[in-house]
């Protein structure tokens, strides 16, 4: 089992990351939680921008566990299957977290 | 023994009962993967015979042919159909009667289950089909948008019988879902590593995976709009603190990845096929590989580009353009791969290669199609028009048909044991292929000069006239060479000469048996050292056959197999499964009773039907396990094997992790539509809040501690020789406070009818009290089990399962009262 998760966990924190950027949108469009503060926008977009920046790191750092010995597969095609798909969930973080930083708009 | 008798005493224990009411009892993957195959393609015929209508009515302007009610039904049960009685029991079928042959095993995890599966296929599909003839099926649309659904639009029972038929038909692929997750993951043959799997099994895997975790949020809700249309749980009704946007979300979730749970099982037809045709291997394995696996996670992040016309905040449509845009990567690397392999190989333009080349053109361009709707100006242009329509087609008719036609004429032989005598296969592919891009293709046309999708009627100076009546006539010609398809697998199944084993050459291991394949598949299983064994080892055949692989002598009257470690291969345990039984189609039977209870509304029946439900489960599985320790048994080639029934990860563990993934992702799904009305939808805050109670919520989290605690003493008392039906019963008395402390929180929920608040509330009481009572059913089952000897120090499989239920139900139980207090508590 260990394995099957070794192949799956990089999309799958890919998908968690997305969707918790996009829940954090959600919150910061939403009447329920509108800041009171006049720069209440701008915080949210700074949180949803810190949120893309984790999520990039988080890629980083499991890309690096991934190919480290301490946590390396019995098998070289599990190895290089894992290593794939964090690369592809690296830059799958990169372009779908790439909106954080041109629009903010709620509208 | 010689190989004759080997085959007598091994067909003698695995075979279905003689006779067409061996169709009822019958557990054997073959045949139930051949009832699931013919079912399929009777619903593809009618489904194809509604679109036939569609069309008629199109052909013309002002045409008579229906009228918008009955139109409405025709397009709306063609779209369902299609969907959900065609497609996805099709690969359900394909899958369940090919993936033991080529894992070499001999029969899926859950014999039962598969049957089960079947039958609830069969009876929610046949409740379905009677809306049909009686004129009250589902009209609004294979989406079933709210408030255009709802009980202020649609009080009529149609829309009933799609919310309940298809919660009851996916049933059915829930189950197969779990069947082929942990057959593939489990039952192969010995040495069969993940990188040694035929690359249609990592297909079939994912797959499963992806309808796990994509078909619960349509069950979500389906079961919450049924609750808003019978009881008036306001959960789309924007003026009670509803939002119909939360169907689309819930809908799309399941919606866009049910796309590629279509599309991947027949790409793994084309990556199967192809190199066969080719005469040479896959090229990029370990890249297709990954493809798949990283196109079924990105297409769980796409959901939202149906939705680019809603009104959703432009950043949220940026994400899921950019998330759309991605997918066309991993798509692409199949197809270079898959041309790759053409390259390398000598290609040979046999009929199923006809069909993978007709896929390929068909298929690529159905995938720009797709990239221009996610480029959201251009969505914004077309959305809803016929051109959404004809990409829908070209993705589907081209990514699914086209492939699935080149796997069955390409398994024919197999199924069959017969060549291929008839030729009608060549000049029904040729109708086919002009028939459908004539459709389509002038549907994209008429949708880009403004044709709305769904519409019954156009004006003759729509300028649509011409574009329509060639559509039209394309559709039935199409028709014409679908006929023929049928015509020509009909004849060469039942009349053409017997033909030779393996007939492509292939390298998997479904042709190194007989063909058709015998009841028990192999009747030695093989240890496999290459991920083409039949080329790798020609004499394999014969050894199998001979006796030479594991299991290769019948014990008795069982019915035998192994199971491997996952990533190794290496044999672990003996399987023994359960013989023929009439049990799944009764259990499927009271299943249908329950659902069918519901949509005509008479509720006095569904609690006797729950109750059957629940007896026949008890059966179920009180034939499972044994009295007496076993220890390992022989199972040829110098080794011995533990039964699956003494260790802790049997293949109950296993189904039920996979099951409580899917369980996992419905009440994620609820959660996430809880915060999505508590944040997104107007008519928020609620007259009343639910007053949090501290007593009620420590009650509840003391509970679900002692109860997971309390169990894992059962375990260990258990391991160490000492009686553990007292803390079994201990763990069931804190199952009950948990119990009590969630019912008495759902019992205090605002009024449900009154806003989606105490709905939603509702809801997840309901499903926290579900799960708890599940699990002191389980254990009050277990200490009945412990009582009656099923349960030892070596028989240890059944405590671990109960296990899994037992953390389940404490962990959604104070999730469920957390949800509850804390936001109010914040707010």
């Amino acid at each position: 089992m260990s394995d099957v998760i070794r192949i799956l966990i990089a999309p799958l924190v890919w998908l968690a990351c997305f969707g918790a950027i996009y829940g954090l949108h959600g919150l910061s469009c939403s009447a329920t939680f509108e800041p009171d503060l006049p720069a209440g926008a701008a915080i949210w977009q700074l949180l949803m921008i810190l949120a893309g920046g984790v999520a990039v790191t988080v890629q980083v750092c499991l890309l690096f566990a991934l190919r480290h010995r301490a946590f390396a597969s019995g098998s070289g095609f599990v190895n290089r299957v894992s290593a794939i798909l964090a690369w592809t969930s690296l830059a799958a973080t990169l372009w779908t977290s790439f909106p954080v930083l041109l629009s903010s708009s709620c509208a | 023994m010689n190989a004759l008798k080997r085959h007598r005493e091994l067909d003698a224990i695995w075979a279905s009962e003689k006779g067409w009411t061996g169709w009822f009892s019958t557990v054997n993957h073959s045949d139930l993967g051949r009832m699931f195959l013919v079912l399929a393609f009777f619903y593809f015929a009618v489904g194809g015979i509604l679109s036939m209508l569609i069309r008629a009515q199109l052909a013309t302007p002002h045409s008579a042919f229906a009228g918008p009610e009955v139109y409405n039904q025709i397009f709306t049960m063609h779209g369902t159909i299609m969907m959900f009685l065609f497609a996805i029991p099709a690969i359900e079928g394909l899958a369940v009667y090919l993936i033991p042959k080529l894992l070499g095993t001999r029969d899926l995890a859950y014999p039962r289950l598969t049957a089960y599966g079947f039958w609830c296929y069969a009876f929610g599909g046949a409740m379905l089909l009677f809306s049909l003839f009686a004129g009250i099926a589902p009209d609004g649309g294979w989406f079933m948008y709210p408030p255009l659904t709802g009980p202020l639009h649609s009080p009529g029972i149609n829309t009933d019988f799609w919310l309940i038929g298809i919660t009851f038909v996916e049933i059915s692929a829930i189950c197969a879902a779990v069947e082929l997750t942990v057959s593939i993951l489990k039952y192969r043959a010995p040495g069969m590593s993940l990188d040694k799997m035929p690359i249609f099994a990592w297909y079939i895997l994912v797959t499963a995976l992806m309808i796990l975790t994509g078909f619960p949020p349509l069950i979500l809700g389906s079961v919450l709009l049924e609750l808003e249309r019978a009881f008036g749980l306001p959960f789309f009704q924007t003026d009670l603190g509803g939002d119909s946007l939360l169907w689309q979300h819930l809908f799309w979730l399941f919606g866009h990845p049910e796309v590629y749970i279509i599309f991947l099982p027949a790409a793994g037809i084309v990556s199967t096929v192809l190199p066969v045709m080719a005469r040479t291997t896959l090229l990029g394995y370990g890249w297709v590989v990954a493809a798949i696996v990283a196109l079924a996670f990105l297409s769980f992040g796409l959901w939202v580009h149906h939705m680019f016309t809603t009104g959703i905040p432009s950043l949220g449509v940026a994400f899921f353009s950019a998330a759309s845009t991605l997918v066309a990567v991993p798509t692409a690397v199949q197809i270079f791969a898959w041309i790759g392999t053409l390259w390398k190989g000598r290609p040979d333009l046999r009929l199923p290669m006809l069909y993978i080349l007709g896929f390929f053109l068909t298929f690529v361009i159905g995938g720009l199609t797709g990239v221009m709707v996610a480029i959201v100006p251009f969505d914004w242009q077309v959305h809803d028009t016929a051109f959404i329509t004809a990409h829908l087609h070209y993705v589907l008719f081209g990514g699914f048909v086209f492939p699935l036609l080149a796997g069955i004429y390409y398994w024919l032989p197999l199924f069959s044991g017969r060549q291929r005598f008839f030729r009608l296969g060549e000049i029904a592919f040729a109708l086919v292929f002009a028939g459908f891009h004539g459709t389509f293709l002038a549907m994209h046309w008429v949708g880009l000069l403004g044709q709305r999708r769904r519409i019954h009627t156009y004006d003759a100076d729509a300028g649509w006239t011409a574009i329509n009546l060639f559509s039209s006539v394309s559709s039935f010609i199409l028709a014409i060479g679908l006929a023929m398809v049928l015509v020509d697998v009909i004849l060469n199944l039942f009349v053409a000469v017997r033909g030779k084993r393996n007939p492509w050459n292939a390298g998997t291991l479904e042709w190194a048996t007989m063909a058709p394949p015998p009841s028990y598949n192999f009747a030695s299983l093989p240890e496999i050292s290459s991920r083409d064994p039949a080329h790798a080892d020609p004499g394999l055949p014969n050894r199998i056959a001979g006796g030479e692989g594991y299991l290769g002598q019948p014990r008795g009257t069982l019915r035998e197999t192994l199971t491997v470690d996952i990533a190794s291969g290496r044999p672990d345990y003996v399987v023994r499964y359960p013989a023929n039984t009439r049990l799944p189609i009764t259990l499927a039977a009271v299943t249908g009773l329950f659902f069918l209870s519901l949509l005509v509304k008479v509720y006095w029946i569904v609690p006797i039907a729950l109750i059957g439900v629940v007896l026949l489960a008890c059966r179920w599985v009180w034939g499972l396990g044994q009295r007496v320790d076993e220890g390992p048994v022989p199972v040829g080639r110098g080794v011995s094997l533990p039964p699956a029934a003494e260790t802790a990860k049997s293949p109950g563990w296993w189904g039920s992790v996979f099951l409580l993934i899917a369980d996992a992702t419905f009440f994620g799904s609820l959660i996430f539509g809880y915060a999505f009305l508590w944040t997104i939808a107007p008519g928020w805050p609620p007259p009343e809040w639910l007053q949090p109670l501290a007593p009620e919520l420590a009650a509840g989290v003391g509970g679900a501690v002692a109860a997971a605690v309390l169990m894992r003493l059962t375990i260990r008392r258990n391991a160490d020789g000492r009686p553990a039906r007292i803390t079994c019963l201990l763990t069931l008395a804190a199952m009950g406070m948990l119990g009590v402390a969630v019912a008495t929180m759902t019992g205090r929920v605002p009024a449900p009818t009154g806003h989606a608040y105490g709905a939603a509330l509702l809801v997840v009481g309901g499903y926290g009290m579900l799960h708890i009572a599940l699990a002191a059913l389980m254990l009050g089952f277990l200490s009945v089990r412990i009582a009656a000897g099923y349960v030892s120090v070596t028989r240890k499989a059944e405590l671990h399962i109960v296990r899994l239920w037992v953390d389940y139900a404490a962990a959604t139980g104070v999730i469920c009262l957390l949800i509850a207090h804390v936001p109010v508590l914040l707010t």
